[in-house]
């Protein structure tokens, strides 16, 4: 990876102007052409620099809520557990940690009675001990914005995006 | 406890922008990846059998509306150079809390900051997710803020495993397993 690359990931994550010909605006910035932006792009997501380009919504304007949930989970069903809650199409994040809650995953459904009747499964799964629903009571901070300019320091930008 | 009538009115005022059946289509096809080409609006225009400009307006109302947020790229940010992503999950009191948030909030290694939920015997309602090159740069960044604001009863829980990582699909019928 290059400056350009970095260039080009930080403009990306930025977003891109809604415009007929995006890649050729943000080309013209970068001083390059756009054939060539577009094949750093391609190769930025073959070697998985780039999960996803594409729009980003607020899933609360269209009406959807979302809680983060923890688990303490049972090692012998562990994977079980965890399959059965991804299959949920409002669960976008699951990850192991290192804790006796060992399993924490976000949940965004349409309504609360969703959201109920779906964590009432889960804690019927074989191997749950324990669940926990930990919603937001007060927000500080949401920033997904990766500077990847600095190569000796990390700086997740203040400015960058909420 | 749930309630089915307030449920339905929060929903009706969320929906205080209608979306037709258009909008929603847009959505849908913007939710996943946008083409690598020169005109990748004419290309979804196309698809959705509307014509460019129309896309373009929806597209712009849909973000004055904040419904759309960006049409941006999500990075993996493992593979780009933030190794270590550790939870940090501690107790803070009422009084100290809005304070020390806002402290730890303003660091630029910290992306997500929030007071959540507590249990007895999960009493931790102050969350922050570090990030740092890694682990044993990001716990001395950890215990030198800990020392800072005076917080003992502090965790730091990494995770080891992604089960699933994926952005949210809108208007499907398939919520209800």
């Amino acid at each position: 990876m290059d400056q350009l690359d970095q260039q080009i990931l930080n403009k990306l994550q930025q977003g891109l102007s809604l415009e007929a010909s995006p890649f050729k605006h943000l080309a013209a910035e970068l001083e390059i052409d756009v054939e060539q932006l577009l094949e750093r792009i391609k190769k930025l997501k073959s070697a998985n620099y780039i999960r996803r380009l594409g729009g980003v919504f607020n899933s609360k304007e269209l009406g959807y809520q979302s809680t983060l949930v923890a688990l303490e989970a049972e090692e012998n069903n562990f994977y079980q557990i965890a399959k059965f809650i991804n299959q949920h199409p409002g669960v976008t994040h699951n990850y192991r940690r290192t804790n006796r809650l060992n399993l924490w995953f976000t949940l965004t459904t349409e309504t609360a009675v969703a959201r109920e009747a779906f964590l009432a499964k889960v804690v019927n799964q074989p191997g749950v001990k324990n669940l926990y629903q930990l919603p937001k009571e007060k927000f500080f901070k949401l920033n997904v914005f990766f500077d990847m300019k600095s190569d000796s320091e990390i700086n997740l930008q203040e400015d960058g995006i909420k | 406890m749930t309630n089915k009538k307030a449920e339905t009115a929060r929903l009706k005022k969320m929906n205080k922008f209608k979306l037709d059946k258009v909008d929603k289509a847009i959505i849908k096809s913007m939710e996943k990846n946008i083409p690598l080409t020169i005109n990748p609006y004419q290309k979804i225009a196309d698809q959705l059998n509307i014509e460019l400009v129309e896309l373009l307006d929806r597209l712009k109302k849909l973000k004055q509306q904040k419904i759309l947020k960006r049409v941006a790229a999500i990075l993996y940010h493992r593979q780009s150079g933030y190794q270590a992503n550790g939870m940090f999950v501690c107790f803070l009191p009422d009084v100290k809390l809005t304070a020390i948030a806002n402290k730890i909030s303003s660091l630029k290694e910290v992306s997500h900051c929030y007071q959540r939920k507590t249990y007895p015997e999960w009493p931790y309602n102050f969350y922050a997710m570090f990030h740092a090159k890694n682990k044993s740069v990001l716990e001395d960044l950890v215990v030198e803020t800990a020392a800072k604001h005076q917080i003992n009863d502090y965790q730091i829980l990494y995770s080891t495993e992604e089960l699933k990582k994926s952005s949210l699909k809108y208007f499907t019928n398939d919520f209800d397993i």
